[in-house]
C-alpha cells in the first residue's frame, strides 16, 4: 500500500495524541488513512482526518487534560493575557516564527547538502579516484587502460568502477525520449552498495569488450515511461539505435553520484560499449572512477598506494607521460565549491535569528514592566513565586508553540521553494525534502527560544517587582533603560552587518552584469550536437553542411561552431613549446607552456562578434591539407610576445614527437570570457576545426536584428541532416549568459530578503522601545511642559535618546560588517568587503528606518498635553 | 445468555452501537469496520481513524470486543493487521441495546409517531 499525500505531516500530527494511544494505534491509523486515500480524493481525506484528530484529541486527553489544566493552573490566565494584548502576542509570534522558520530552512539545506552522508550504504568508504594534476583542482578522468591497470593492481579498494556519461535517444516506449545514459563497469553498483531492486545488473564477464547488450533503468524512468509495467524487465529498448535488454530496475529514489557528472542519469549500460579505439588509447582520458575502500583501509593509505601505482604504471607505459593518481571523498567532490557558498547563508540567517530573539526579549522586557502591577497584585493575593514563574512559562510556551507552528509551515514551504528556485548547479538538491526532521527543528527552535528569551528577561527583572502600594507609575529604573537600549543597539548592529552583506552581494551581481564579455550574446542562438564516432572526413562534412545550412536560413546573418561555449566553464588544456620562451621550472619539466584550446570554424569569431585585432582570422582555406595554423587570444599574445606582434610565431605541441614547429600563429583575437564571468581571460589557442575535427560541437548563429526566433529552424536543419542525432542543448546565448549568474542571483536574493526582514525587525525594536519609554515618561514630560518646557525641547530630548542608540548600534555594526566581510569575500566581484559606498549606504539605510521609528514616538511625546497627563494619575 | 459483567449502560452511542453491529457477522480489521459501518448507515456515520481506534480501545477495555488473530493468506506476514471480534459479553450488550431500541420503536408506533406498516 502506498503512502498518501501528506502522510509525513499526518504522522507528525499524531504525536499530539497521548503517547500510549499513539504507540498502540498510530501505525494502524496511518494504514487506515492510506486505505481511505485509495478510495477518496485528498480534498476529502484531509478534512476528515483533521476533524477526526480534533475529536480524538479531546477524547483521548479527556480526563488527563482536565487534570493537567487544573494542575498547571493559569492556562486561562495565559490565554487571557494574549487576548488582552493581541498586538504584542502577534508581533512576538510572527517575529519568532519567521526567524526560526528561516533559520531551520537554511540549516536543513546546509545539512542536506554539506553535512548529511551521501545516500549510499557506508558512504564514507566511497571515494572519487583519478588523475591529479598540480595545475588543476579536483580529481580528473583516466583512460580505460589505466582503469584496468588500477583495478588489477590495487590492494586498497574493495572495488573500483569506471563511468562515462553518454546521452542518447531511447526508443521502445510509446515515443522516443532523450535520456541521460552512462556506461559503467559492473562494479559501479558494488561501489555504491546499491543493487537493482528488480532483476539484476551485469556481471564482470558481460562488461568485457563485445559484452552483453543489457541495460539497467532507474525506477522513476521506468514508471514515467512504462507506467511501471513489469513486462519491461527482459524486454528490449533501443538506445542510440542499438537494442538493449532491460535486465534491472534500480530502487526508487536511487540517485547516481553527481560528482561523476551523472546527475539526471536514468539508464546504465556496460562500460564495454566504449568505442574500441578509445578503449585502447591511453591518451583518451574520459573515464571517471569511483572506488569503495576495503574494510580497515583508510583514505590516506589508499592515497599512498595510488601514488605508488601511478609511478609504476607510468614506468610500464610511458606513452602519455607521467601520471599521478589520487582520491577525494565522494562527498567533498560532490559538494565542491558551490556548497561552500552556503555557509555565509547560514551566517546570515543566524544574524537574522539573533535579531528576532533580541526583539522578542525586548518585547517581553517591556511587557513584564507593564505587568509589574498585575504580578504584584497576584503576589499580594497569595500567589507564590512558583506560581508566577509557571504562568510565565505557560504564556511563553503557548507563544512558542504558535511561533513553532508558523516556523514549521515556513520551513515546509521554504524547502519546497528552495528545491525549485535554487540554482541547478547546487549539488544534492534532490536530497532536500521537508521531512519531519526540519519541521521538528523549526518547532523546537521557536519553542526553546520563546522560553529562553520570554522567561529569561522577565526573571532577571522580576525581583525588582515593587511592593504593593508603591506608586503604580514609575519611570522604570535606569538599569532597565540601559538594558533595553543596549538590546536595541545590538539589533541595529546586527542589521547593519546583514545589510552590508546583502549590499556587497548585490553590488557584485550588478558589476558582473556589466562585465565586458568579449563577445555579443544578443541575437545569437546555440544548438549543440554530438556526432557518434564518425571518421574525421564524415565529421568535417557534417559540420560543413550543418554550419552552411544554418547560415543560409532566413534571418540568420552568420553561423559558426566551437567546441565549448564562452562562460561554459569547460576548458581543455595542452602544452606548447615556443622557441626562446622563458618557462618556469615546472612547466619546463612538463614539456611546455599550458594553454587552453578550442577548435572553431572560420565564421565563429564573426558570428560571436569577437574582433580580430591583429593578423588574419581563420579561413576556409585552412583545411586538412593546408599548413597548420592557429590563432591566439590577447592574453596568450602578451605571454608569447610581450613587446611585438605574435603573428608569424611558430610553435609545437608538447605531445608531438620531434622538434618540428608545425604550427604558425596567424592572428590575434580579443579575449572572451571562456571560464566564468568573474574570471578574466586566460591564455587560449584556437585551431581551425577542419585541421582538427571533433564530434562534439556547439553551432552558433547570429540572427539579423528584428528577425523572428531562429532556434526552431536551426533544430529542424540538424534533424534534416541527421534525424537520429540528439540535440544536447538549444538555447539563446543571452539566456545562457544569464543562467551562469543564477546562483549569484539566488544568493543575493535570499540574503537581500533577510536584510529587509532584519531592517523591519530592528525598526520595530527601536519603535517599540522608544514608544514604551515615552509612555512611561508621560507624567514626567507633562510636568516639564507644565513648568515651561517647549514642545521642541521635549522632541529634542526624545530624539537625542533614540538617535544615540542608533548611532552606537551603527558603529558597532560597521565594525562587525568589516569583520564579517571576509567570510563572503570569495563571493564578491570587483568590490572589497570594506567598500566605503556599501558601508555608508547600509548605515544610511538602517539609519533612515531607525530615524523613522524614533520620530513617531518623539512627535507623540512632544504633543503630550500636560493637564491630560497629570490628570491621568 | 451470559450476564454482562458490568451493568449495561442505559444506551449505547451510535458509534459504539454500529461498531458492535459491524462485528456480528465476522471479525474485521479497523478499516473493515469503518467501511462496514459506513455501508450499514449509507454513509450517514463516518468514523475517522482516531474515533475508530479510540472506540475499539474503550470497547476492548470493557471486554466487549477483543483483538484476534486471523489467518489472512493474502496479506504478507509483515503486513498482518490486527482484527477485532465481538465477545460474548459484547454480543449481550448489543442484544440488550437492540431490544431497548425495538421497544422504543414499538412505543413510537403505539403513539402513532410512526406508521405501523
Amino acid at each position: 500500500m502506498k503512502a498518501f499525500r501528506g502522510e509525513g505531516a499526518y504522522r507528525l500530527l499524531l504525536h499530539l495524541l497521548p503517547p500510549g494511544f499513539r504507540r498502540d494505534h498510530g501505525d494502524e491509523m496511518v494504514r487506515w488513512a492510506r486505505e481511505h486515500a485509495d478510495r477518496t480524493s485528498g480534498a476529502r481525506l484531509w478534512p476528515l482526518l483533521l476533524a477526526d484528530l480534533g475529536r480524538s484529541l479531546a477524547r483521548e486527553w479527556g480526563g488527563r487534560g482536565a487534570a493537567a489544566v487544573r494542575g498547571l493552573g493559569g492556562v486561562h490566565v495565559a490565554l487571557r493575557s494574549f487576548t488582552r494584548r493581541p498586538g504584542f502576542a502577534l508581533l512576538a509570534v510572527v517575529t519568532l516564527g519567521l526567524g526560526a522558520g528561516f533559520a531551520s530552512t537554511v540549516f536543513s539545506v546546509v545539512h542536506g547538502i554539506i553535512l548529511a552522508p551521501m545516500p549510499y550504504p557506508d558512504a564514507h568508504e566511497i571515494v572519487r579516484v583519478g588523475k591529479i594534476s598540480d595545475g588543476r583542482a579536483g580529481i580528473l578522468s583516466v583512460s580505460a587502460l589505466d582503469l584496468e591497470d588500477l583495478q588489477t593492481r590495487n590492494r586498497s579498494f574493495a572495488s573500483l568502477a569506471g563511468s562515462r556519461p553518454a546521452s542518447g535517444i531511447l526508443t521502445g516506449g510509446s515515443e522516443p525520449v532523450v535520456v541521460r545514459t552512462a556506461m559503467v563497469s559492473a562494479s559501479f553498483f558494488e561501489v555504491l552498495g546499491t543493487e537493482p531492486a528488480q532483476g539484476r545488473r551485469w556481471s564482470p564477464d558481460e562488461d568485457l569488450p563485445g559484452g552483453a547488450t543489457v541495460a539497467v533503468l532507474s525506477h522513476e524512468f521506468w514508471v514515467r515511461n512504462w507506467g511501471a509495467d513489469p513486462g519491461l524487465l527482459g524486454g528490449t529498448v533501443e538506445i542510440g539505435g542499438a537494442p538493449f535488454t532491460v535486465v534491472g530496475i534500480m530502487p526508487p529514489g536511487f540517485q547516481p553520484p553527481e560528482a561523476l557528472y551523472q546527475k539526471g542519469t536514468e539508464v546504465w549500460i556496460p562500460l564495454a560499449f566504449l568505442d574500441p579505439e578509445a578503449r585502447a588509447n591511453r591518451r583518451e582520458q574520459f573515464i571517471q572512477m569511483l572506488g569503495r575502500l576495503r574494510d580497515g583501509v583508510d583514505a590516506e593509505a589508499a592515497r599512498v598506494e595510488l601514488a605508488e601505482l601511478g609511478r609504476e604504471i607510468s614506468r610500464d607505459f610511458p606513452e602519455p607521460g607521467e601520471r599521478s593518481f589520487g582520491l577525494a571523498p565522494l562527498r567533498d567532490e560532490t559538494v565542491g565549491a558551490v556548497g561552500g557558498r552556503l555557509f555565509p547563508l547560514l551566517g546570515a540567517v543566524g544574524l537574522l535569528l539573533g535579531i528576532a530573539c533580541l526583539n522578542v526579549a525586548n518585547l517581553v522586557l517591556i511587557r513584564s514592566r507593564e505587568r509589574r502591577a498585575e504580578m504584584a497584585v497576584r503576589v499580594a493575593l497569595g500567589a507564590r513565586r512558583g506560581d508566577v514563574v509557571r504562568q510565565l512559562l505557560l504564556e511563553n510556551g503557548a507563544m512558542g508553540l504558535l511561533a513553532g507552528a508558523l516556523a514549521a509551515a515556513l520551513t515546509w514551504g521554504g524547502l519546497r521553494a528552495f528545491a525549485v528556485l535554487a540554482p541547478g548547479e547546487l549539488p544534492r538538491l534532490g536530497e532536500i525534502a521537508p521531512g519531519p526532521g526540519p519541521l521538528l527543528l523549526a518547532l523546537g527552535t521557536a519553542l526553546a527560544l520563546a522560553l529562553v528569551f520570554g522567561v529569561g528577561p522577565a526573571l532577571l527583572t522580576r525581583d525588582a517587582a515593587p511592593a504593593p502600594g508603591s506608586t503604580r507609575r514609575s519611570t522604570g529604573s535606569a538599569t532597565d533603560a540601559w538594558i533595553r537600549e543596549g538590546v536595541v543597539a545590538v539589533e541595529v548592529a546586527l542589521s547593519i552587518v546583514l545589510v552590508v552583506g546583502a549590499g556587497l552581494l548585490a553590488n557584485s551581481l550588478f558589476r558582473l552584469n556589466g562585465v565586458p564579455l568579449g563577445f555579443d550574446p544578443q541575437g545569437v542562438s546555440v544548438v549543440s550536437v554530438s556526432l557518434p564516432s564518425d571518421s574525421d572526413d564524415e565529421t568535417r562534412a557534417f559540420y560543413r553542411e550543418a554550419v552552411a545550412g544554418i547560415g543560409a536560413l532566413p534571418g540568420v546573418e552568420s553561423a559558426g561552431a566551437t567546441v565549448h561555449l564562452p562562460l561554459s566553464g569547460n576548458q581543455r588544456m595542452l602544452r606548447i613549446r615556443v622557441p626562446g620562451l622563458q618557462l618556469d621550472a615546472e612547466d619546463e619539466e612538463r614539456g611546455g607552456l599550458p594553454v587552453h584550446y578550442q577548435q572553431v570554424t572560420p565564421e565563429y569569431f564573426a558570428t560571436m562578434a569577437v574582433p580580430v585585432v591583429e593578423g588574419r582570422g581563420l579561413a576556409a582555406s585552412d583545411g586538412p591539407a593546408a599548413p597548420r595554423v592557429a590563432m591566439v587570444n590577447q592574453s596568450l599574445a602578451r605571454v608569447l610576445a610581450p613587446d611585438r606582434s605574435p603573428v608569424g610565431l611558430r610553435f609545437a605541441l608538447s605531445d608531438d614527437e620531434g622538434e618540428a614547429l608545425d604550427y604558425e600563429v596567424v592572428g590575434v583575437v580579443a579575449d572572451l570570457r571562456q571560464q566564468r564571468l568573474d574570471a578574466p581571460g586566460e591564455p587560449e589557442l584556437f585551431f581551425p576545426f577542419d585541421q582538427w575535427p571533433t564530434g562534439r560541437m556547439e553551432i552558433v548563429a547570429r540572427a539579423a536584428p528584428g528577425a523572428p526566433p531562429v532556434l526552431p529552424a536551426m533544430r529542424a536543419r540538424i534533424r534534416e541532416l541527421r534525424p537520429d542525432l540528439p540535440i544536447r542543448r538549444s538555447v539563446r546565448m543571452d539566456n545562457f549568459v544569464g543562467s551562469t549568474l543564477s546562483d549569484r542571483r539566488f544568493f543575493s536574493m535570499v540574503v537581500g530578503g533577510f536584510a529587509v526582514f532584519a531592517l523591519v525587525l530592528s525598526g520595530v525594536g527601536v519603535y517599540g522601545t522608544l514608544t514604551y519609554a515615552v509612555s512611561r515618561r508621560r507624567r514626567e514630560l507633562g510636568v516639564r511642559m507644565a513648568l515651561g518646557a517647549s514642545a521642541s525641547t521635549v522632541l529634542r530630548t526624545v530624539l537625542r535618546r533614540g538617535l544615540t542608540t542608533l548611532a552606537v548600534g551603527s558603529v558597532v555594526g560597521l565594525l562587525g560588517a568589516l569583520a564579517a566581510g571576509r567570510a563572503v569575500s570569495s563571493m564578491l566581484f570587483g568590490i572589497t568587503p570594506s567598500d566605503p559606498v556599501t558601508l555608508a549606504s547600509a548605515v544610511l539605510g538602517v539609519g533612515a528606518v531607525g530615524s523613522l521609528a524614533v520620530l513617531v514616538p518623539a512627535l507623540r511625546a512632544s504633543r503630550v498635553d500636560p493637564t491630560e497627563s497629570l490628570r491621568e494619575e | 445468555m451470559n450476564a454482562p459483567r458490568h451493568a449495561p449502560p442505559d444506551y449505547l452511542t451510535p458509534v459504539i452501537y454500529h461498531t458492535l453491529l459491524a462485528l456480528v457477522a465476522e471479525p474485521r480489521h479497523g478499516y473493515g469496520i469503518s467501511e462496514e459501518v459506513s455501508a450499514m448507515t449509507q454513509g450517514a456515520l463516518t468514523m475517522g481513524p482516531g474515533t475508530l481506534y479510540g472506540t475499539l480501545n474503550r470497547l476492548a477495555d470493557k471486554g466487549w470486543v477483543a483483538p484476534t488473530e486471523v489467518d489472512d493468506v493474502e496479506a504478507p506476514h509483515a503486513d498482518r493487521r490486527r482484527y477485532y471480534r465481538l465477545t460474548d459479553q459484547g454480543r449481550a450488550v448489543l442484544e440488550h441495546e437492540a431490544r431497548r431500541l425495538a421497544r422504543a420503536v414499538h412505543l413510537a408506533t403505539d403513539h402513532s409517531v410512526l406508521d405501523a406498516s
